[in-house]
């Protein structure tokens, strides 16, 4: 008896295992992407749409930057779709865009899984991915290898090259150079010492973001570069590196961090009595909700880079909206917060080119996908598009401040803007309060 | 006369329908990329095997040795960067790369084991740990694997889909394999009385510090393995996504579901694992809660994991490492001459009395 139930558990258990394979492995439903979860492409169904994948942290540490997806993707595509979409060759008819969403999980392995589940499973017609280079470089990746046309914005350009060449895969954003342009222009209206502190993790941007900035301080005049060495993120303790600085009487503080790190080194300077003149951090600061989260308003007189902002003259190629009237929809959609962060921006090109390369394209067929992309000359709502023979994009940015006004309330003045002049100052740059007691 | 582990798992042996059911699911597995439409299906298998071969590997440490470690993803880091650097830097075939990491592994492991093995427990737990963050500080700072900037691995782009899938299939087999004929050795009954009670171990001669570290070893060389392999099919790696604790807690969250200190646990904790995260793509955004949620319920339901709770209930068991003892054990182990003593002896004291 007991060998016999042995073996029905045993093919029972067969069974269930290959069950979950299959049943994980099948047609998936529909998704807040608004995934079909139908293959595309040589199943012999009648394609139905154009399947866009999106790969984007959506929680985890770098989830602010996901916020909007997707939203800000479908709201771009609305009018096109409306009008029954892209014409297709192949297909002799339109078809309307369908984003397939995957969240990244702000981790790096999960969006590489994430990525091959989408062109695998999903089978989507090409990619788009953004939000650092722990989203972008991973997904890259999986695109070259799986040959699929993947178009990529917001992840440091310098960066995304060291991983190149690139066949499949085009990026637009800023690189060290062009930061370090904008954020010392802010610098020298201030006045300091020009001696510079890195604050930089262990991690892909820290560690170029500090051969990067290294680099490229020598050739500016009387800028010192103060090295403390890479941290690991998530640390709780940055008593060493702060000490460097006062040791150092660093008044410039820059590098690449998330916004939990910099919230534990702001804190943990204020506790030990160091307030740098300025404080020109990239990627922590972007979200007023993060600045005044770190409680107390010390957040007030913070640096942040500024790719697109809702004063930004520019308009959409796909939706005429200019940045304003995107910014506006974005805080109607998104009630919990005053400002429309840079992402929202970045994300809305994102689509604006594929759109574009598309449409030139009027193919799904790779090779012409990426022809259209080799002859984009866009004028997007983040700026000018038009890749070298890297499939690279150089973008500029300004630089804005958080100030809290007299009235106590949250302001960003958009305080240097020369190399970014299509998004007008509205402010001077002070240095942090009490740095200079 | 000898009496070993092997001696005793010499009578147990597979019953016929487990030998089926294993030929059935090899031949599902060697044929899968020929069924049509099948890429989806091929890409989520290569990664069950990943898995489960790390699985395993984490299981015969933990299930089996008693040695509970935090710290695995260091291997998974040094086969990783050892295919990233060997293949691309150095030119070699990934194949050799991917085996130099497993000897590396196993050299890294040669060289912490001395410090490591005079913990136990947890203290065993966070040392390994600490192992683990301070090299992927080591290789964030180290210019031999360009410092933490990442490497997108080129050298692996020429294979395909289904030949990652038969590299996989092949590493999660033999993974299986080497730790069902370890636990079937004498050093697998050496290892399972060292994890239930090391004194008494001990003072049946078996030697506490090399079976442990034979054990390792074996972990060691084929954690590293995963590693390469895991990155062939990955193909971008960075210090702190490849000696991540990530990679440790799928490992945990694969055995303690599937079932700690069974075969199968680690083989059914992975299916579970990978099928459910894959599934969880498609609800972005909630995808952590649920698989949290899951967990909990799980390790509520079913403490002992799957596999633990059904041979609990029922005896079942696959790929059993228990030894079953021999119809003529009683001669074997004297007990009935014991017996016969015993039963002389309490005759002599009653005619005594």
């Amino acid at each position: 008896m007991k060998k016999r139930t042995s073996r029905i558990l045993a093919v029972a258990l067969a069974a269930v295992m290959l069950l979950a394979m299959l049943a994980a492995c099948g047609p998936s439903g529909d998704t807040p992407g608004g995934n079909t979860g139908a293959p595309s492409g040589d199943d012999g169904e009648e394609k139905e749409s154009i399947l866009v994948g999106r790969v984007v942290p959506l929680t985890g540490s770098i989830a602010n930057f996901g916020a909007g997806t997707p939203f800000i993707e479908e709201a771009a595509v609305e009018a096109i779709n409306a009008e029954g979409g892209i014409y297709i060759e192949e297909y002799g008819k339109k078809l309307p865009i369908e984003f397939v969403v995957a969240d990244s999980e702000s981790n790096l392995t999960k969006a590489s899984e994430a990525a091959t589940k989408l062109i695998l499973e999903d089978g989507v017609d090409i990619m788009i991915a953004s939000h650092t280079a722990d989203t972008v470089l991973p997904v890259a990746a999986v695109c070259e290898r799986y040959q699929v046309p993947c178009i990529t914005v917001d992840a440091p350009l310098d960066m995304w090259l060291d991983g190149g060449p690139y066949e499949y895969c085009y990026h637009a954003f800023f690189n060290s150079q062009t930061e370090l342009e904008g954020f010392s222009a802010a610098w020298e209206i201030i006045g300091t010492n020009k001696k510079v502190g890195l604050l930089c993790a262990n991690d892909t941007e820290g560690t170029l973001f500090a051969e990067g900035m290294t680099e490229i301080a020598k050739h500016l005049e009387g800028y010192e570069i103060v090295d403390p060495g890479r941290f690991t993120s998530g640390t709780n303790d940055f008593t060493d590196i702060i000490n460097t600085f006062i040791e150092q009487d660093v008044e410039i503080i820059t590098g690449p961090v998330i916004t939990p790190d910099f919230s534990t080194f702001w804190k943990q300077c204020k506790t030990m009595g160091y307030t740098p003149k300025i404080s020109a951090i990239d990627k922590a600061n972007l979200f007023l909700s993060d600045v005044i989260a770190y409680g107390d308003n010390i957040g007030n007189g913070l640096l942040s880079e500024i790719w697109w902002d809702a004063s930004m003259e520019t308009a959409s190629s796909l939706t005429g909206q200019t940045s304003q009237e995107l910014a506006d929809m974005y805080l109607e959609y998104n009630t919990d917060i005053q400002f429309a962060p840079g992402p929202i921006g970045y994300k809305h090109a994102n689509v604006e080119i594929l759109v574009d390369a598309l449409q030139r394209a009027q193919s799904l067929e790779p090779e012409k996908i990426l022809a259209a992309l080799d002859e984009t000359n866009l004028d997007t709502i983040v700026g000018h598009i038009e890749y070298d023979d890297d499939n690279a994009c150089i973008m500029t940015i300004a630089i804005g401040q958080w100030v809290v006004n007299d009235a106590g309330e949250w302001e960003q003045h958009i305080v240097s803007n020369e190399y970014l002049p299509s998004i007008p100052l509205s402010g001077t740059p002070v240095a942090i309060p009490g740095s200079e007691d | 006369m000898k009496f070993d582990g092997q001696t005793l798992a010499g009578n147990t042996g597979f019953k016929v329908g487990k030998k089926v059911l294993l030929v059935v699911v090899l031949l599902l597995l060697a044929l899968l990329p020929m069924f049509p439409n099948s890429a989806y299906l091929v890409s989520t298998v290569t990664l069950i095997m990943i898995y489960m071969a790390l699985g395993q590997m984490w299981n015969l440490l933990g299930g089996y040795a008693g040695l509970l470690s935090l710290g695995m993803q260091a291997f998974i880091g040094i086969g990783g960067y050892s295919l990233a650097v060997f293949s691309i830097d150095a030119g070699l075939n990934i194949f050799v790369a991917v085996f130099l990491g497993g000897v590396i592994s196993v050299l890294f492991g040669l060289v912490v084991s001395p410090a490591l093995f005079k913990m136990t427990g947890v203290y065993f737990a966070i040392g390994t740990w600490v192992v683990a963050e301070a090299l992927m500080i080591f290789f964030s700072n180290w210019s031999v694997v360009d410092y933490a900037k990442g490497i997108m691995i080129r050298s692996v782009y020429f294979l395909t889909g289904e030949q990652i899938y038969y590299i996989a299939v092949l590493l999660g087999v033999i993974s299986v394999l080497v730790v069902y004929l370890l636990m079937r050795s004498k050093t697998g009954l050496a290892l399972m009385a060292i994890r239930d009670n090391p004194a008494a171990a001990e003072s049946m001669g078996v030697k506490i510090f090399s079976t442990k570290l034979k054990c390792y070893m074996i972990a060691c060389f084929f954690t590293g393995i995963t590693g390469g392999v895991a990155y062939i099919n990955l193909a971008y790696i960075t210090p702190s996504a490849s000696i991540s604790t990530q990679w440790t807690i799928a490992m945990t969250f694969m055995v303690i579901i599937g079932g700690i200190g069974t075969m199968e646990g680690p083989i059914i904790g992975s299916i579970i694992y990978v099928a459910l995260t894959q599934y969880l793509y498609n609800f972005p955004g909630i995808s952590m809660t649920i698989l949290g949620a899951i967990a909990v319920a799980a390790i509520m339901v079913v403490p002992n994991g799957i596999m633990g709770t059904i041979h609990n209930k029922t005896g079942f068991e696959l790929l059993s490492p228990r030894r079953i003892m021999p119809p003529d054990w009683k001669k074997l182990l004297g007990v009935e001459r014991a017996k016969e003593q015993v039963e002389a002896a309490g005759d002599k004291a009653s005619k005594k009395e």
